[in-house]
């Protein structure tokens, strides 16, 4: 007997948290779970499955974009890992799993590595984080990341070398690592 | 550092700089090796950043609102199915979560517990508790990798790992390497098919103040050395 009352609202709060999710972090979700799977389809899938993830541990969720995000990537990525094992370990299905398996064989080492230098990347202030971004995740040139940001060239440069820096502090190994490893 | 390249280091492992910044940096890097030691740091955070899915950094929504229709066609039906059984469940969740935590934080303190699939993104989901250290390397012989997430406690720290690489069979474990060379376990456990192929997440905790962690190492029973990472 929970009453109506408190389960109108809770659906109403948990329709809200998905549709938040989905205006928020959906375009960036699809588009990774289509370049992994090769499949649109599959990607909307894999998508649909983790804002209901979401939903279901609304409770527990982090707050903060950055941190969501990096869980709903790291979901997203579980999922696709979770079905491309299932799909190889029935390979009669093939036709269905097949659109699946683009998935790289060594998805499920890499998550805890990918997520943590995005978080890593998030306690950046925003014009170092920004810096990067343009230049190294997207691709842009100095000129262009100069002119979209409205700074010189040079503090571009200058820019990217101290936040790089930062990073470097708060995430790598010492120098005597480098030096061990080389 | 100014007399050096430092400035211009960032840009030139990040690959942007043009063909003649490029070439004078090279020649400069040639006969600087204290510029060169720079350039080798920031080249493994730019390795790091690799790892990153470039999609990360896309806002908005998507252009498939039939999947955001379909989502919340979803969570009503099992919300109506299940209003109170998802509550409970929920609720047994945080249980089991405070559990874990307790059980892996205090009763045993220095015991490794593989994490399920499904904890991994739970150990993400938490923002990175101030002071969290992040650090990962790969040994070039073993090629055994090791990352690892560390958060100070009072006087000791806990541990969370991400370790491939290591062949099957392998009992190992986890060790913190503190001041005047003190080595303290943080957990163990044997490589299964699983974890050879896979590798394996992991959490530990080690007595050991956090200002006085040097390294933290996977070796196995026999004493070698998979990986070492610095920190």
């Amino acid at each position: 007997m929970a009453g109506f009352w408190p389960r109108k609202r809770e659906r109403a709060g948990g329709e809200a948290l998905i549709r938040s999710l989905y205006e928020e972090h959906g375009h960036a979700l699809l588009a990774y779970a289509t370049r992994i799977t090769g499949d649109r389809a599959a990607a909307e899938d894999v998508l649909q499955e983790t804002l209901l993830r979401a939903w279901r541990n609304a409770e527990s969720l982090a707050s903060g974009e950055g941190s969501m995000r990096s869980w709903l990537f790291t979901v997203a990525r579980n999922i696709m890992t979770d079905r491309f094992r299932a799909g190889r370990a029935r390979p009669a299905e093939a036709p269905e799993t097949e659109t699946v398996t683009p998935v790289e064989a060594d998805h499920a080492q890499n998550v805890v590595d990918s997520m943590l230098a995005y978080q890593a990347l998030q306690t950046l202030s925003d014009d170092h984080r920004t810096v990067l971004v343009e230049l190294y995740l997207r691709g842009r040139s100095v000129t262009e990341t100069a002119e979209a940001l409205g700074i010189p060239p040079g503090t571009v440069k200058s820019r990217s070398h101290h936040a790089l820096r930062k990073l470097r502090d708060r995430f790598g190994p010492g120098p005597a690592a480098l030096e061990g490893a080389a | 550092m100014s007399e050096h390249e430092a400035p211009q280091l960032g840009a030139y492992v990040l690959g942007v700089l043009d063909p003649q910044e490029r070439a004078r940096i090279e020649t400069h890097l040639s006969t600087c090796e204290r510029c060169r030691a720079e350039a080798r740091d920031l080249e493994e955070v730019r390795d790091m950043l690799d790892e990153v899915p470039p999609e990360a950094f896309l806002s908005g929504p998507p252009d498939a609102p039939h999947v955001l229709d379909a989502t919340l066609a979803s969570a009503r039906r099992e919300s109506e199915r299940g209003a109170l059984s998802r509550r409970m469940f929920t609720l047994a969740a945080a249980i089991v979560g405070v559990l874990a935590i307790a059980v892996g934080g205090v009763l045993f303190g220095r015991s490794t517990v593989p994490a399920p699939a499904e904890a991994v993104p739970q150990v993400t989901a938490a923002p990175p508790a101030e002071g969290t250290r992040f650090g990962t390397a790969v040994d070039p012989v073993t090629g055994a990798r090791l990352t690892v997430a560390m958060t100070p406690a009072d006087g000791w720290v806990r541990l969370n790992l991400a370790v491939s690489g290591i062949p099957q069979g392998e009992e190992c474990r986890i060790i913190v390497v503190g001041a005047d060379g003190l080595r303290e376990e943080a957990g163990s456990w044997l490589v299964g098919a699983k974890g050879a192929k896979d590798g394996v997440t992991l959490d530990g905790a080690a007595l050991v103040p956090p200002g006085e962690v040097t390294a933290v190492e996977i070796v196995n029973t026999d004493g070698k050395v998979f990986v070492s990472l610095p920190m």
